[in-house]
């Protein structure tokens, strides 16, 4: 599936991206099932990114609104505002920009500091950032333990399995993926519940 | 690849499988999951954002047509100025007593004959624009 949500992109690339204007417009005719798919997944993607899911869709909503990110013609607003909180999720962009800063190398018990940030995530970034996908990931593992359906939805997920590979590694028609999804779903809701508890 | 990388792949793909499930999932069975309360949460976030990404939207309008204007003022009112002096060097050039009258200030040293010639251009360009403005009227 096309995730939408580039946040660069070239000059001549305009006539072929959807204007702000357009995407207000998409916001004042959205409809009941797309707003409730709009926190559904802000719900699923909190606790893979570690933002409240009101916080996740609120940075996505004025990302896309103020144009910060933009989108091709033609695209429905859920995938889009989608794209936009899943580059949450990946954080490899955002990473490289909050993260750039100057190293300061000590020499002879005085810091240098080069002229030129590093262009990558600072040290204590990267370290955080993996120790979180760690956590995060086991805690998906230890919420599906004993759901061996879930265990294995989740496990070809990972190996990057879609639609029909998927039914058939789950030996479950349509409507049985999808009942599973739905417990996906709720497991991440409820671990990112359990995450934000005050 | 790392381990930090295959994390990363995971979360990536997990990502994208929510995505596709919540486009798929039908209208009634969406509303339901997510119920009522979260349906109005979600709107009332969208309600907030879009008022304040109007207003800030609406403050930089404002702002670049502030600049604008002052930047069209400027430019009307040094296009005034040189027009006006185009037009004092011509009335000098088919005025000969006019123009021997200044050239005799000049000498009499009553005045600075350049500080003449900008009051005159100046308002020369005052009567200029109010004629344009009698004319949009």
């Amino acid at each position: 599936m096309q995730i939408e949500g580039d946040e660069t992109h070239s000059p001549s690339d305009d006539d072929a991206r959807l204007p702000v204007a357009d995407v207000f417009d998409l916001v004042d005719a959205i409809s009941e099932s797309d707003t409730a798919r709009l926190m559904a997944a802000a719900r699923g993607f909190s606790r893979l990114c570690g933002i409240d899911a009101d916080d996740l869709l609120q940075e996505a909503l004025t990302r896309a609104l103020e144009g910060r990110r933009t989108c091709g013609r033609g695209t429905a607003l859920v995938p889009f505002i989608c794209g936009i909180m899943k580059s949450f999720v990946s954080q490899e962009n955002e990473a490289r920009k909050e993260g750039l800063r100057p190293t300061v190398v000590v020499r002879n018990g005085e810091p240098i500091v080069p002229e030129v940030p590093s262009d990558g995530p600072s040290p204590e970034r990267a370290t955080i950032s993996a120790i979180d996908e760690r956590v995060v990931l086991a805690e998906i593992d230890a919420g599906a333990s004993g759901d061996e359906k879930l265990q294995l939805l989740i496990e070809g997920i990972y190996d990057g399995m879609r639609g029909a590979e998927l039914r058939e590694f789950l030996g479950v028609d349509e409507k049985g993926l999808a009942t599973i999804r739905t417990r996906l779903r709720r497991l991440l809701k409820d671990t990112c519940a359990n995450e934000f508890a005050p | 690849m790392s381990e930090d990388n295959i994390n990363r792949a995971k979360l990536t793909r997990l990502a994208e499988a929510i995505i596709d499930d919540i486009i798929k999932t039908p209208d009634v069975d969406i509303i339901a999951e997510v119920g009522q309360s979260g349906v109005e949460q979600a709107r009332t976030i969208l309600f907030q954002v879009k008022a304040a990404a109007s207003r800030r939207l609406l403050a930089q309008a404002k702002h670049e047509l502030e600049a604008w204007r002052a930047a069209q003022t400027s430019r009307t009112h040094s296009l005034d100025h040189a027009a006006a002096r185009d037009r004092f060097e011509k009335v000098r050039s088919v005025d000969p007593a006019f123009n021997r009258k200044m050239m005799m200030a000049a000498r009499n040293e009553k005045e600075s004959t350049d500080r003449d010639k900008d009051g005159l251009i100046e308002d020369l360009a005052d009567l200029q624009r109010l004629d344009e403005q009698d004319t949009l009227e």
